[in-house]
């Protein structure tokens, strides 16, 4: 291990507790990120912020990032601000800039990269960001004068009014999407959010209170039962659900698309198989779907099939017949 | 020589059709039956001793000679020759009793030989008190042996020969007391309680003008007798009343003296007795897949919820029927079918206001039985007809409960603007059918909840989907509503500015 390394893992295992006690030492700064800590890696386009802001020397701060400009002004009162940006796949810079007067005071610089399985540019981070835990007890007691981070849902009853959700708070933007999947949108976070750790990622155990297990097939497949004896029977199954990366195609929370797939059907299958759509145009394959703008799963069945290349069992009994007469509405 | 010719092949056609005749029609069968038909005249005669109206004048020196019971005796054995009678089944000795011999029930034999100094009283040479006569008269009574019973020849004329009156009538009666439950006053001997020992206008010497009015002399609430007799009155003003009751007489059940089972039944009480007459519930009971907890597995079966004799409601229930329902489930109680725990009804009722119909109103749609069979079914729930225990179910091809009530136009049709087949509608758009046709068909228990609900239309707070229960989070709307269950967001229908939902 080189010394860069150990010093990044230190930083690791110190994690957030770690930050919160220099930013009390670096008094002088007007500005403090608390969270997140430089060099984050993430895995959606959302991240909280946190900023311990000296109200005195500091009236508006300007959050820079390369989607845009977040402004807010301040308030008296508070020493701890949080707050929500948006961001790109792939490197992100975070500029704080903190102002008095229209006269910029301090400025603060943070760098995150967002990693996404299916985009084959952004599946492979560089080495220099690592992932990065909140849910920990020192984190959680710093902000427990402002948030309530104890666990309000009752197992298996899901809230009536989800705003009441202590998780809601800070995390509602992982529903915002069109599609919402049914335990997320819930916010039944802990059915899946668990604390515990998968053979995929036994290095982050203990680290936080809410890790998923990974591979998640487990999670999955506790309600999708029929789908897992379906699959099961056939002879050829897809990689992602060999291995149990479902969320590598689906996301768990919401998405714009059906059936939570996080990108369009053809752009999510490309993202693998890039070299499938040039080579189909270019060279001729069997495959008279690529060059029409046909979706792939037309032919193709995106998890598992006892015929090759995943084609489709039989045709889908989806549409059904609708040919039925609609009465007149009357005009008055 | 034709002549003779003639009359052979006359008297062979006639003998031949007079064979035919006889195999054709059975007449040897047929004869028998006769005889039999004639025996058993002949044996109902003589056993009918208590149906003689007539006055039978009798000389003295006839009667001393004539001995009734032993004629009738005689010819009984003498038409049942073939059928020899089982030798006498030895019992232990019954309680409070001194009979030397405890016989298999028969008749008694009243033999004036063995009174003292045989004197027979004439019918019209009876003291006053005797007239006129009344329909039925005890045997000896009748023939005038008034010394059987009475002490002869003493200045008070009502002398008995022994001091216990239940003594002398064991003289004769001697095979009441073989089973293991008596009545009270048989116990303590007190067969004139009952009985009079002379006369009757009812069968049986009885002291009433019927058996359930002389029950009812001690079983009643203002009856003076006894603190038991009264605690186990009968109730006959109420309008519900056991069948047997009104149209027999408490024998059809009870014993009047000595019975096996508690209660002076032949039967146990608890359910054989039922069943003994109710066949349709017995087969229901025994042979149906599901059953109910409370007749299968409760301490007192039937009687858990029906009294034998006479109540306020209908089906001869202890109460009205859904309190009778909710005395047992007023709390969580397990169930037979699957072992797990029934919900508690009484508090789902009280906690939401609105009732599904047949519960609501109870005299006109039928209450709990109306869905669910008390006595078993083979549908889960006991319920009267099939139905469904999943979220997803496709209806069509299954004969749903629902649809015995419920139109089926409700989800069938996909467009529709009558509101009296749904009302569940965005413009003339069927949600019903939305939701239950496509290819995953939700059943009607994903949204409604079958018994009550805080919500219009029996919606639930709460559907259960894989163990997880997800609110529907439906809020009601002058024209329409709005849900949001786990199964998608929020979605408004409006009938009448359609929201467009299902294009």
């Amino acid at each position: 291990m080189n010394p860069l390394g150990l010093m990044m893992t230190v930083i690791l295992f110190l994690g957030m507790g770690w930050g919160h006690a220099s930013a009390e030492e670096e008094a002088t700064a007007p500005t403090t990120i608390v969270i997140p800590q430089d060099k984050a890696l993430l895995h959606e386009t959302t991240l909280n912020i946190v900023l311990k802001i000296d109200t005195k020397r500091v009236d508006q701060i300007q959050l820079w990032t390369s989607l845009g400009r977040k402004t807010f002004d301040l308030n008296a009162s508070k020493a701890y601000y949080c707050t929500s940006i948006s961001l790109r796949l792939g490197e992100n810079r975070l500029d704080v800039r903190s102002y008095k007067n229209n006269v910029l005071v301090s400025e603060q610089v943070r760098h995150f990269y967002v990693t996404s399985p299916i985009y084959q540019e952004f599946k492979y981070p560089p080495a220099k960001y690592q992932r990065q835990f909140f849910h920990t007890d020192a984190n959680e007691r710093a902000c427990k004068s402002c948030h309530d981070m104890s666990v309000n849902e009752i197992k298996g009853v899901a809230f009536i009014d989800v705003t009441k959700s202590n998780c809601y708070n800070c995390h509602h933007h992982i529903t915002r999407a069109k599609y919402g999947h049914a335990p997320a949108v819930n916010w039944l976070c802990t059915s899946c959010h668990n604390g515990e750790t998968g053979h995929d990622n036994h290095e982050y155990q203990g680290k936080s209170k809410y890790l998923v297990p990974e591979p998640v097939n487990k999670l999955c497949f506790r309600c999708h039962k029929k789908n897992f004896k379906l699959w099961k029977s056939y002879r050829y199954r897809h990689e992602p659900l060999d291995s149990g990366r479902c969320n590598k195609c689906h996301n768990s929370h919401a998405s714009a698309y059906k059936m939570f797939i996080r990108k369009p059907v053809n752009s999510i299958c490309m993202g693998c198989h890039k070299d499938k759509q040039t080579r189909a145009r270019l060279q001729g394959s069997k495959c008279e779907g690529a060059s029409t703008n046909k979706q792939c799963i037309a032919c193709h069945t995106p998890h598992a099939s006892s015929r090759e290349f995943f084609l489709k069992e039989t045709s889908s009994k989806k549409h059904h017949d609708r040919n039925v007469t609609r009465p007149r509405k009357d005009n008055s | 020589m034709n002549k003779n010719v003639i009359q052979t092949v006359f008297l062979v056609l006639f003998m031949g059709s007079g064979i035919y005749f006889y195999q054709a029609y059975n007449v040897g069968e047929k004869l028998d039956r006769l005889v039999a038909i004639m025996g058993n005249i002949a044996h109902n005669l003589q056993h009918a001793k208590h149906a003689y109206e007539i006055d039978i004048n009798i000389s003295d020196d006839e009667l001393n000679e004539i001995n009734i019971t032993k004629i009738s005796k005689e010819m009984k054995s003498s038409l049942d020759k073939k059928k020899e009678k089982a030798p006498p089944v030895v019992r232990s000795a019954p309680i409070a009793i001194e009979a030397d011999e405890i016989r298999e029930e028969e008749h008694p034999v009243h033999n004036k030989a063995r009174a003292v100094k045989a004197k027979l009283v004439r019918l019209e040479d009876l003291p006053a008190k005797f007239k006129p006569l009344k329909k039925y008269l005890h045997e000896p009574f009748k023939m005038g042996a008034c010394q059987i019973c009475h002490v002869a020849n003493t200045n008070k004329p009502g002398d008995l020969v022994r001091k216990n009156i239940h003594e002398i009538c064991y003289e004769c009666h001697k095979t009441r007391y073989t089973k293991k439950f008596d009545h009270k006053p048989v116990k303590e001997g007190k067969c004139m309680d009952c009985h009079d020992p002379h006369q009757s206008d009812t069968k049986r010497l009885l002291k009433a003008d019927s058996v359930n009015n002389l029950c009812l002399k001690c079983h009643d609430k203002k009856s003076t007798f006894k603190d038991r007799a009264r605690k186990q009155f009968i109730n006959m003003k109420l309008p519900v009343k056991h069948k047997p009751i009104v149209k027999k007489s408490c024998l059809e059940c009870h014993d009047a003296h000595t019975a096996d089972h508690k209660m002076l039944l032949n039967l146990d009480a608890k359910m054989d007795l039922c069943l003994d007459c109710h066949d349709d519930i017995k087969e229901q009971i025994h042979d149906s897949k599901f059953k109910h907890g409370g007749v299968n597995n409760s301490k007192r079966r039937c009687l858990e919820c029906h009294n034998p004799h006479a109540t306020k409601h209908k089906k001869l229930l202890k109460k009205d029927q859904i309190s009778m329902c909710l005395t047992c489930h007023d709390k969580e109680v397990k169930s037979d079918e699957d072992g797990g725990m029934l919900m508690n009804m009484k508090k789902h009722l009280k906690e939401n206001p609105n009732w599904h119909g047949p519960i609501k109103d109870v005299a006109k749609e039928g209450g709990c039985v109306a869905c669910h069979d008390p006595h078993g079914s083979n549908n889960f729930s006991i319920l009267r007809k099939s139905f469904t225990k999943n979220f997803y179910d496709n209806f069509e091809n299954k004969e749903f409960f629902c649809f015995k009530c419920h139109e089926q136009k409700k989800v069938v049709e996909q467009y529709t603007i009558n509101d009296k087949i749904t009302k569940f509608r965005d413009g003339d758009v069927n949600l019903h059918y939305l939701h239950v046709n496509d290819r995953k068909g939700r059943s009607c228990r994903a949204c409604h909840d079958e018994h009550a609900s805080k919500y219009k239309h029996l919606i639930r707070d709460y559907t259960d989907f894989n163990g997880v229960k997800f609110p529907l989070r439906y809020i009601n709307a002058e024209d329409g509503g709005s849900c949001a269950p786990a199964c998608h967001k929020k979605f408004e229908y409006d009938r009448i500015n359609p929201k467009g939902i299902g294009r």
